[in-house]
């Protein structure tokens, strides 16, 4: 379990402060997954150098299984650390040293014998898959590759948390959903807590249970992923389950914009629309998606009749609708970013 | 020319006169490499780890290094030699000979070596510095898993350099009471027009840079896992 309480971290040059991060507070119960999502400058990899306490932050608290990192001295933090597995941008693996040399560098630092070290080793390789290449360097593997060998020296020392800053960025998608499916595949089976920092909104969308979006340094907005892409109103849900352009309205017809909702909704609905007003009910774009099991998105469709209030003619089942004016719903600044223009990795 | 070569030494002398001479250049190349080696490296990483951004920045520390390595740096070796002759007995016992020599070049070549050192070890992405904190590593820990074996082929390259450098250091030396090739080839080829002695030296002193400048090129790429 991992507590982060009223993070702050401001760094003075010059006599002027600047604050990066302001107050940030999030809580994660063991074996869940979590996401913090924000554009480039919002103080994302701060934020994780502040959690495992490679920058000693300016006020807070961060608990790992209860214990408070920022109050410990040099040393005690020295071993607090390992609780903290961190999985870092680029994989940050020594090129002098194998695959094996590298998973085993946080154990040699730890002092365990040379015998238990290479058991856990070859354990930890199997797990990620990297038996094989247990000899290579790391100039011979691919970057998922590399990653999963950074994945392997993470979790050497049996943390409680693992922190994964930018993990997946400058992967190919098909590389980045292999990654995601191991850490998910190490949750379920470790009992691991996971928190990712990243700025790709796929990478939450696949894999976390919960998401904060950081803005100028503040968490402002937080929540299970299955309560925010139900929210019309959320921004990081809109995020989440991206508008798309939609098709024009036809003349004559009004469009509503339907967000899934309850737990329980009929597929059907649309036909079921269609028959109860007696006309077709032109679908204009959309995106409906099965998450958790359940169906979350929205969908744009035109009535053919002004006077019907679609709202109230769907809430029984359990889909919530709203007027589009022309200009449709704006899509906030932060979350476009983040849907429409990602930052090139680094 | 038949005049520079008149006084030749006969080819079947010439091995009893280069030989000695040989051993003292390659006891001098040899053990001042070895020290200065030693010494650099330790300066190097202080300089690298007092380093504004260094492990443990120690900006008082690190000035005064950085001077000393700055002011070893400007003294031409020649005036070195000189210079420093009352430390040199100090150390040694003696200002001449093959021994002698090597004080002089150890402390001139030291500060060289300590600036490529740091120079090297400031190639190590600083990322692979905070992994290795992140994961639990001292700063000694550090230095000796992540620092010195990431930057390993830049310090032996670096250390070549120095050793091919030490070469014509010893051969200037030798002209003031070092002995070796450099020696040699002033008494015999210079002043006495011997043209087959300077030839012999010549080409000896190329081989041994040769030599040393493959092994150290060897011994990089074997280190080397890009």
């Amino acid at each position: 379990m991992i507590d982060v309480r009223q993070l702050t971290k401001t760094f003075r040059r010059d006599g002027v402060g600047t604050t990066v991060l302001d107050a940030v507070s999030l809580r994660l119960d063991a074996g869940r997954i979590g996401g913090v999502i924000g554009p480039s400058g919002a103080g994302k990899s701060t934020l994780a150098r502040c959690i495992n306490l490679l920058e000693r932050p300016t006020g807070g608290q961060v608990l790992v299984d209860g214990t408070d990192l920022v109050a410990l001295d040099d040393r005690a933090l020295q071993a607090a650390r390992r609780r903290i597995g961190t999985i870092f941008q680029s994989a940050s693996l020594l090129s002098s040293r194998t695959v094996t040399e590298n998973v085993a560098l946080p154990l040699e630092l730890a002092g365990v014998p040379r015998a238990d070290r290479r058991r856990r080793v070859a354990e930890l390789l199997d797990r990620v898959g990297l038996l094989a290449h247990a000899h290579a360097h790391p100039a011979q593997l691919s970057g998922g590759q590399r990653q999963r060998v950074g994945i392997a020296r993470a979790l050497a020392l049996r943390p409680a948390v693992l922190l994964s800053d930018e993990a997946t960025s400058g992967l190919d998608p098909e590389t980045t959903a292999s990654i995601l499916a191991l850490l998910r595949e190490l949750r379920d089976d470790l009992g691991l807590t996971i928190l990712l920092i990243t700025h790709e909104m796929d990478v939450v969308r696949d894999v976390c249970d919960e998401v904060a979006l950081l803005r100028d340094g503040r968490i402002v907005e937080q929540g299970p992923i299955t309560s925010l892409v139900t929210d019309p109103d959320s921004a990081l849900g809109r995020g989440l389950v991206p508008q798309r352009p939609t098709l024009a309205v036809p003349v004559g017809h009004v469009a509503w914009r339907v967000t899934y909702g309850a737990a329980a909704t009929d597929p059907a609905w649309l036909g079921t629309l269609a028959a109860r007003l007696g006309a077709p009910v032109p679908l204009l774009g959309g995106t409906v998606e099965a998450l958790d099991g359940r169906a979350v998105g929205h969908v744009t469709v035109a009535v053919p009749d002004p006077a019907v209030d679609l709202a109230a003619v769907l809430a029984p089942s359990g889909l919530r609708a709203a007027r589009v004016d022309d200009a449709g719903p704006a899509v906030p600044d932060a979350v476009a970013d983040l849907v429409v223009g990602p930052e090139a990795a680094r | 020319m038949s005049v520079a070569l008149a006084a030749s030494t006969p080819w079947d002398e010439l091995w009893p006169l280069v030989r000695p001479a040989l051993g003292e250049t390659l006891t001098m190349v040899v053990v001042s490499t070895a020290i200065t080696g030693l010494l650099g490296l330790l300066l190097g990483v202080a300089l690298h780890v007092t380093g504004r951004d260094g492990l443990r920045p120690l900006p008082a520390v690190g000035a005064v290094l950085s001077l000393v390595v700055g002011v070893g740096r400007s003294v031409p070796f020649i005036v070195l030699l000189a210079a420093i002759i009352p430390f040199t007995r100090l150390v040694v016992g003696t200002s001449l000979g093959t021994r002698a020599v090597i004080v002089p070049l150890v402390v001139g070549m030291t500060p060289f070596y300590a600036r490529v050192v740091e120079q090297s070890l400031r190639e190590v992405p600083r990322e692979l510095l905070e992994m290795a904190r992140a994961i639990g590593a001292t700063r000694a820990q550090v230095v000796r898993k992540v620092l010195l074996p990431e930057a390993a082929p830049g310090l032996v390259g670096g250390l070549t350099i120095t050793l091919v450098a030490i070469v014509g250091f010893s051969a200037m030396a030798g002209t003031v009471g070092g002995g070796g090739l450099g020696a040699l080839a002033i008494t015999y080829g210079y002043n006495r027009y011997d043209g087959t002695v300077m030839l012999a030296t010549v080409v000896l002193l190329v081989v041994i840079v040769q030599l040393f400048q493959l092994v150290g090129d060897a011994v990089a790429r074997g280190l080397t896992h890009r």
